[in-house]
């Protein structure tokens, strides 16, 4: 029999987690916040405005395009893009063709959203410290109007040694 | 007798919260990994207590504050777990009345309620499936500085020690919080335990 603590941690985890629009509007915040902070190191190694350039990359999600809603087949057939795509890559396209048109979304239309993220990491092994990074490119599909399924992919690039020697 | 080397990799150390906290002092988007680490436990813990609209907004103003206040984090401690669940509770201080307002409106609805707004609806059908609605009818009982103990505990799985800092109480209040709001709360389930 479980005790109170345990029911209402029960509940607590059967909760659904943050939306990826959620998510994002957070990380958005945060990422002004971190870009607005003055830099407070004794002195600005090379290369670290660069690596806060590619932050700035890496948070910011950028509005690309918005997709006619007929891609997912409820639209009016009107659009160019009134086809299902047969893949995320062909979604993807028609993704791009559509931000040279109207970038402010419909309800009824998807806000798609490309974000690279870059992790900064730092591991100890036999041979000291290592630092390295790797590149994330995260793509999202949201529906613009009323919450509804998402789609996101990730892609994550090869690990970059940025200092000391890398595990074998 | 040699000793060979051991054939596994060595394990990957991760950086702590501290690390991470520490450096981005100088780098201040390495603080981008602590919300990579808890956004999701913080935002979950504020649905619990307020809904998810409002969870949202809770959430993300939790990363903004801390960040903001990084400078106060002591980095003594390797875990930011407990002082972001004390920003993220003091921010939902400010809804306290709301809190109460809403457990007791899942207390009422085996069926969610018409009237009751998405939030409260949802709330409603998990609470019912799964724990039926009185737990929630004894969280809304409980006094707001209980309930945030309880919930740390039970929730967040926070230690005494990591409540005391994060609610700035001595731990010994921690523990006196804690009895008085479960013996509320087993007032108001423990039929229910007893008829499962």
């Amino acid at each position: 029999m479980k005790n109170d603590l345990e029911m209402i941690k029960d509940y607590h985890d059967s909760l659904t987690g943050p939306s990826v629009k959620a998510s994002a509007r957070a990380w958005n915040r945060l990422a002004a916040e971190v870009d607005a902070a003055p830099f407070a190191g004794p002195a600005r190694p090379p290369g670290r405005g660069l690596r806060r350039l590619a932050f700035r990359a890496g948070v910011v999600v950028t509005l690309v395009s918005a997709v006619s809603v007929v891609v997912v087949g409820v639209g009016d057939g009107s659009s160019p893009l009134s086809v299902r795509p047969a893949n995320a890559a062909e979604l993807l396209q028609y993704a791009a063709a559509a931000s040279l048109k109207d970038p402010s979304p419909r309800p009824d239309q998807f806000i798609y959203q490309d974000r690279k993220d870059v992790q900064y990491y730092v591991a100890w092994g036999p041979s000291g410290r290592f630092d390295g990074k790797q590149d994330i490119r995260r793509e999202f599909w949201v529906p613009a109007g009323p919450a509804g399924e998402a789609l996101t992919r990730s892609i994550f690039e090869k690990d970059v040694p940025l200092h000391g020697k890398p595990f074998k | 007798m040699r000793v060979s080397p051991p054939q596994d990799p060595p394990p990957v150390l991760q950086e702590t919260d501290a690390d991470l906290i520490h450096g981005s002092l100088e780098r201040p988007e390495r603080f981008g990994g602590v919300f990579d680490r808890y956004f999701d436990a913080i935002h979950r813990y504020a649905h619990l207590r307020l809904g998810e609209s409002v969870a949202d907004d809770i959430a993300a103003e939790t990363f903004l504050r801390a960040f903001r206040a990084r400078r106060q984090f002591d980095i003594t401690r390797a875990s930011a777990r407990g002082w972001l669940y004390g920003i993220a509770s003091n921010l939902i201080a400010d809804h306290a009345r709301g809190e109460a307002r809403r457990f007791r409106a899942m207390a009422r609805s085996v069926e969610p309620a018409d009237h009751a707004g998405h939030d409260d609806q949802v709330a409603g059908r998990v609470t019912a499936a799964i724990t039926q609605p009185k737990p929630a009818a004894g969280l809304a009982k409980l006094s707001a500085g209980d309930r945030d103990v309880l919930l740390l505990v039970a929730c967040a799985q926070l230690s005494y020690e990591e409540v005391a800092d994060a609610l700035r109480i001595p731990r010994g209040t921690v523990g006196s919080r804690l009895s008085r709001a479960r013996k509320k709360l087993r007032k108001v389930i423990g039929p229910f335990e007893e008829e499962l």
